[in-house]
């Protein structure tokens, strides 16, 4: 079944949380499933809105989950539910 | 020419404005859910899904302030926007949960049914056969929406959309002669359905 952009974003948050809030980038392009030129146009958007943020673990470049993306995630974790549940 | 024929009881009249207001209630919250996530998702879904339980509570509202104001104009125009709110609530439920996106399939499930009912001679039969059928297929819809996802929530709201259709087959039963005890059993069972809907609403809230 094809994902909309919110299944995408979805599966990239859970994957990081998965991980402990922290993950690879090669990581994050295995579990979400994309081309490297998608996952970086959602990585940018999910960057500017401060959802996701870079930062450097043992002379590693990872990606961090944010408390707003934490929030943000829990918050489509809702919508997928009513979605899901009220069959829209 | 529609003529309005009501079957409940007298004393039953103070506990149908309590029902009405409890399903007002649930109906908006639903409402409001749906309304939020289209806010998000901006999806039209979520917008037809809002209007839907909006206008179902609209409609308990009518009834309701015709049930609390007597008289022949109020029985008339409350009863009249009860049949048409709930017809086109049930309707846009029915397109949503479908996903029935050909704008000239949808003009046409609207331009059929509502004619259909007003210019009926029985308002009360054309009305309870159409939302009778239409709850029968929106029970089928979410059986199928059960089975797929497999999900509490999506269980509950089946059992849900399950009695109405339930409630709906009562409301036309009782409008048959010495049937219309039919009408109490009936106003009990959509009750349930509400409340169902209500704890299944809670459940995703809490999520």
């Amino acid at each position: 079944m094809r994902r909309n952009k919110q299944d995408i974003i979805f599966d990239m948050l859970t994957a990081v949380q998965s991980k402990g809030g922290f993950i690879l980038p090669t990581h994050l392009l295995y579990k979400s499933n994309l081309s490297h030129a998608k996952m970086k146009d959602y990585l940018d958007e999910l960057m500017t809105k401060n959802v996701l943020i870079y930062m450097t673990d043992k002379g590693k470049q990872k990606i961090k989950m944010t408390e707003k993306g934490f929030k943000f995630l829990q918050s489509l974790r809702k919508l997928r539910e009513f979605t899901e549940a009220f069959g829209i | 020419m529609v003529s309005v024929i009501i079957n409940n009881p007298e004393w039953f009249l103070r506990i149908d404005i309590i029902f009405a207001a409890i399903s007002i209630l649930v109906s908006l919250i639903i409402s409001l859910v749906s309304l939020r996530t289209w806010f998000v998702v901006k999806s039209l879904r979520y917008l037809g899904f809002a209007i839907a339980f909006a206008g179902l509570g609209f409609s308990f509202l009518t009834r309701m302030i015709a049930n609390l104001i007597p008289g022949p104009e109020t029985l008339f125009i409350g009863y009249g926007l009860h049949i048409g709110c709930t017809i086109l609530a049930l309707l846009t439920l029915f397109i949503v949960a479908n996903k029935i996106e050909n704008a000239r399939v949808v003009l046409l499930l609207y331009l059929i049914t509502l004619p259909l009912i007003f210019f009926s001679d029985s308002y009360f039969m054309s009305f309870y056969i159409t939302t009778t059928l239409i709850t029968a297929l929106l029970a089928l819809t979410y059986l199928q929406n059960a089975l797929r996802v497999k999900g509490f929530n999506a269980i509950c709201v089946f059992l849900a959309f399950l009695l109405l259709f339930l409630a709906h087959l009562q409301f036309l039963l009782s409008g048959f002669r010495g049937l219309n005890m039919f009408f109490i059993s009936a106003s009990i069972i959509q009750l349930l359905a509400f409340l169902v809907f209500l704890f299944a609403i809670i459940k995703v809230l809490r999520s």
